[in-house]
């Protein structure tokens, strides 16, 4: 199924420089996703989701590793072929009030990739494809020359998928698309992802600390703390069989609606803690409770069960595997 | 409450330019008005005025020097006894001309440099905004007085160095006003959809930082008018016999306590002038303000 | 059983560029001594303005409380001057937001802070204020030794303790939080609930909590009243909506939960949007999104609408719809 292999991490990396030090907001991260995936990527404010996203697609320079694109190393190009990359791989933005350019009419917005993409001939060309991508996402023509502030949130999201979607690209990463949207409006913007997703086939990254959104809407999922991926497994087998002492804590502390269920939550001890200059060994171990003098050692992302990665050196001892 | 505002306006799907909207919240704004209507008069005033005073600019009665204000002569005349109205007006023309025409190339150039610094930041920024520093801690009336001596007296050298001194405040302005634009999300999105540099700094920064640069630049051409007319009072700048206001001052200094008309004419003209725009550069402040985003 | 909090036919409107906004329209509450009332609703439904007037804290200019009444403890506040507002709050009502960045100030220490609250009320003594201030630190889970701390030091969860703690430190018989957890992280957020829980139970301390996510209801609340467009559209116990949902609005706040939708691809989600507070629907505020609406819910032409009040299904749930469905 290598053929079948759309993008593939590897060890990827990027550091910040702060005043403190480095912030290893992604620190040796690697898989690979599938054409027409969708993978979710899960873990709490500062654990470096949304920059291994903008890394990937090249808004953010990477400090180290490799990212290819249906086998092409792309994490340095420039110049043309970074054009021709950053057609491929696209994203749509958490927060649709920041996300658009307030000066901007909705059309004019979703007509711009198609000016810098060179396919089309003439401004009735692209206003055709503009039309044609609003009527996708379920934009009213009449909303064409508004301005950004005279529509609401779950639309103006859907003009940021236009926009990512008018270069047809092969990748999307959805950086919390939904969250900052009510519910109702949540729903109905996840299934328009969906319904695009099975039109066009593209794969998505999904990005969110959201685990039910994620569980929804994902093959995979990628579980993140400060900077590491900690585990990687498909969706229901997450869910159900997670080996992680994090994703068990994680998706215990989701509030259920299920009211008849007994609540049975996991305890963490403290905070989370910060990403500059982290010490070797699992970053975890100190909310963890079942840190032991071997998590002091630097660990590694295994393939615990078949697909099932984990990165924890007491994985096997802990879930009696 | 911003998202009833928001739905309010969703509802009323009037096709509202954002031209329309701050001509509709200017407009609402007294300051705005009186200041808009003070400004149209005087530039009229200096347009068409001196046509219409009976006299001309040269015309001269040697008994009349200094004489105070009279029905032949409204606002009197000067020291070799020509009328002061008429001078007044025809010197309104240089002085709104130089404010303005310094006070809008300055910061034409001053939002170019912000825009680079501000956009490109790391070491660009460092240079062009320690540069700046040095520029604006030098005080603007030695600046003049430099670029008078280095290229002479004369409108263009005048404009030159009232222009020079006006880009360090539109530079440092437009660079923060970048710096909190730059990290939003729309940047991103044009990054990731091909734009090029200048695409985005043109395009998308451009008119989302323009805004506070538009204020300070009218507040800009009042300064720029006082030290055009203080230029002329202390010799440089424009020379006599042209009128402009601060020479107009600077004929009139001797004569303070006897002909207190030769510098109340065009002190208040100053004045009334700078009021003005003032006055408008805060209605365009109370217009521009709430910003017209979620 | 008395009710300890009662609300009656409550009224708000703003005024915003000359137009009317119907923020509150005729909402009832009750809620008993030591209960938990869950309110649950989308942005704008009106949720925070009725938590705001019952600390009669509404924006001076623009805001109106038309008509109703709010009794606490067999006291109608609407019917209290300002000044006898000022004892009430902190010491007999005190309200969390859910900002907790914006709610400290920068300047002073987390303790200074909570013994200001102390001495502005019950305390007279400073040094008895600052021992309590330590006290109410350690009951949300702060060691004593951070009072000297200011809020910069502390991580967001932290603040939201702090916040908790100044809110709890005169013994409020009603606390009204305003999403609380929204701003936190899942994890942070289980721990912040947790201790919320505990303090109400400890305390005996009668709660509103104000949310959007029906799974924090769920695990913290006696009874949930489910508000749309400034009215109450379903109320009752936990049980009774969350196993027995009656009203389309609610039916579709479940629907739209990716958590009830397992194994099924498509959510059902509420179609269209949430109506303009300025020019609300005829009838039934809900009309226009819902899937069962008939032409009894749009009202008669005067613009009343008759029958669709609240309608009692099952003893203590009631549903304001005209349907059975």
């Amino acid at each position: 199924m290598a053929d079948n292999t759309l993008l593939e991490i590897k060890h990827l990396k990027k550091y910040f420089r702060v005043p403190a030090g480095q912030n290893h907001a992604v620190d040796d991260v690697s898989f690979s996703i599938q054409r027409g995936e969708t993978l979710g990527v899960v873990g709490e404010s500062g654990c470096g989701k949304s920059t291994l996203g903008r890394t990937i697609i090249r808004l953010l320079e990477a400090t180290d590793g490799q990212v290819l694109l249906n086998g092409q190393d792309i994490t340095h190009v420039s110049g043309h072929k970074l054009r021709e990359a950053r057609e491929k791989l696209q994203i749509v933005f958490q927060d649709p009030y920041s996300s658009l350019n307030p000066r901007l009419r909705i059309e004019s917005t979703i007509m711009e990739p198609l000016q810098h993409s060179g396919r089309f001939k003439n401004k009735a060309e692209m206003r055709e494809e503009a039309n044609r991508l609003m009527e996708l996402v379920g934009i009213d023509e009449r909303l064409r020359q508004s301005y950004p502030h005279e529509l609401d949130g779950g639309r103006r999201q859907r003009v940021g998928i236009a926009r990512a979607l008018a270069l047809n690209p092969d990748f999307i990463v959805c950086d919390e698309p939904v969250s900052a949207l009510d519910v109702s409006i949540q729903a109905q913007v996840l299934n328009l992802l969906m319904d695009l997703q099975e039109k066009m086939g593209m794969a998505y990254m999904f990005v969110t600390h959201d685990l039910s959104v994620v569980r929804h809407i994902s093959n995979n999922i990628l579980v993140m703390y400060l900077g590491q991926a900690v585990e990687k497994a498909p969706t229901e087998e997450l869910f159900e069989k997670s080996l992680h002492p994090y994703t068990k804590a994680l998706l215990s502390a989701i509030p259920s609606v299920d009211i008849h269920r007994p609540m049975k939550r996991i305890e963490l001890k403290g905070e989370i803690t910060s990403p500059i200059n982290p010490k070797p060994g699992c970053r975890f171990a100190a909310r963890c409770p079942y840190a032991s003098p071997q998590c002091e050692a630097p660990q590694t992302l295994e393939e615990v069960l078949p697909g099932h990665f984990v990165q924890c050196c007491r994985c096997k001892e802990i879930n009696s595997l | 409450m911003t998202d009833v505002k928001e739905k309010e306006s969703a509802k009323s799907k009037r096709k509202s330019s954002m031209t329309a909207e701050f001509a509709r919240r200017l407009v609402k704004s007294w300051s705005a008005k009186l200041g808009l209507i003070l400004m149209l008069f005087i530039i009229l005033a200096c347009l068409i005025g001196p046509y219409f005073t009976g006299y001309d600019l040269n015309w001269q009665d040697q008994s009349l020097m200094r004489a105070g204000p009279s029905a032949q002569h409204i606002f009197g005349c000067d020291t070799l006894g020509r009328d002061m109205l008429t001078r007044l007006l025809y010197g309104g023309r240089y002085s709104l001309l130089m404010g303005i025409t310094s006070a809008v190339l300055g910061a034409v150039v001053g939002i170019a440099i912000g825009l680079i610094a501000g956009y490109f930041g790391g070491f660009t920024e460092t240079i062009i905004m320690r540069f700046m520093d040095v520029w604006s801690s030098l005080p603007g009336m030695l600046l003049c007085i430099l670029v008078s001596a280095a290229m002479g007296n004369g409108f263009f050298p005048t404009v030159l160095a009232l222009t020079i001194g006006s880009i360090p405040g539109g530079a440092r302005m437009t660079r923060g006003q970048v710096l909190s634009e730059r990290s939003r999300e729309y940047i991103e999105a044009a990054e990731s959809i091909n734009c090029s540099k200048l695409s985005i700094m043109f395009k998308h920064l451009l008119p989302n930082v323009i805004q506070p640069s538009i204020v300070i630049t009218t507040m800009s051409v009042g300064s720029t008018i006082n030290m055009a007319a203080s230029l002329s009072y202390i010799g440089l700048g424009i020379q006599p016999p042209a009128p402009e206001w601060g020479a107009l001052l600077a004929d009139g200094k001797n004569y303070v306590t006897t002909n207190p008309h030769l510098i109340a004419v065009p002190g208040i003209a100053i004045a009334l002038t700078v009021l003005a725009i003032n006055l408008l550069g805060d209605g365009l402040r109370d217009a521009l303000d709430p910003k017209l985003r979620g | 059983m008395e009710n300890f909090l009662e609300i009656r036919d409550l009224v708000v409107e703003y005024t915003q560029n000359r137009d009317t906004v119907h923020a509150v329209n005729s909402v009832s509450l009750s809620l008993g001594k030591g209960k938990t009332l869950g309110l649950v609703g989308e942005t704008g439904a009106g949720k925070t303005t009725i938590a705001k007037s019952i600390m009669r804290i509404l924006p001076d200019v623009g805001a109106r409380i038309v008509s109703g009444e709010i009794w606490l403890d067999g006291e109608n506040l609407l019917e209290k001057t300002e000044d006898e507002m000022y004892d009430i709050r902190g010491s007999k009502a005190a309200m969390i937001f859910q900002d907790p960045m914006t709610a400290l100030n920068p300047l002073m220490t987390v303790g200074d802070q909570i013994s200001e609250v102390l001495l502005l009320h019950n305390v007279k003594d400073k040094k008895e204020a600052m021992e309590k201030a330590g006290d109410m630190l350690e009951m949300v889970g702060i060691p004593r030794e951070r009072y000297v701390e200011y809020p910069h030091q502390f991580s967001g969860g932290m603040k939201q303790r702090v916040v908790i703690a100044m809110a709890l430190a005169c013994d409020p018989e009603l606390l009204l939080a305003d999403e609380p957890t929204t701003a936190l992280d899942v994890t942070i957020q289980a721990q912040v609930l947790d201790m919320i829980r505990k303090l109400r139970d400890k305390l005996n301390t009668s709660m509103i909590l104000i949310t959007h996510d029906l799974g924090v209801v769920a695990e913290t609340c006696d009874s949930v009243a489910v508000i749309y467009a400034g009215q109450v559209v379903e109320s009752g116990t936990k049980e009774d909506l969350f196993d027995h949902p009656a009203h389309p609005y609610t039916k579709g706040l479940f629907g739209s939960l990716p958590s009830m939708a397992v194994g099924e691809k498509r959510l059902h989600s509420i179609k269209g949007l949430p109506p303009d507070p300025t020019n609300l629907p005829t009838g039934c505020a809900f009309w226009p999104r819902c899937p069962y609406a008939t032409d009894a819910c749009k009202g008669d032409s005067a613009g009343g609408a008759p029958g669709i009040s609240g309608r009692e299904i099952t003893p203590g749930h009631f549903v304001r719809c005209l349907k059975e469905v």
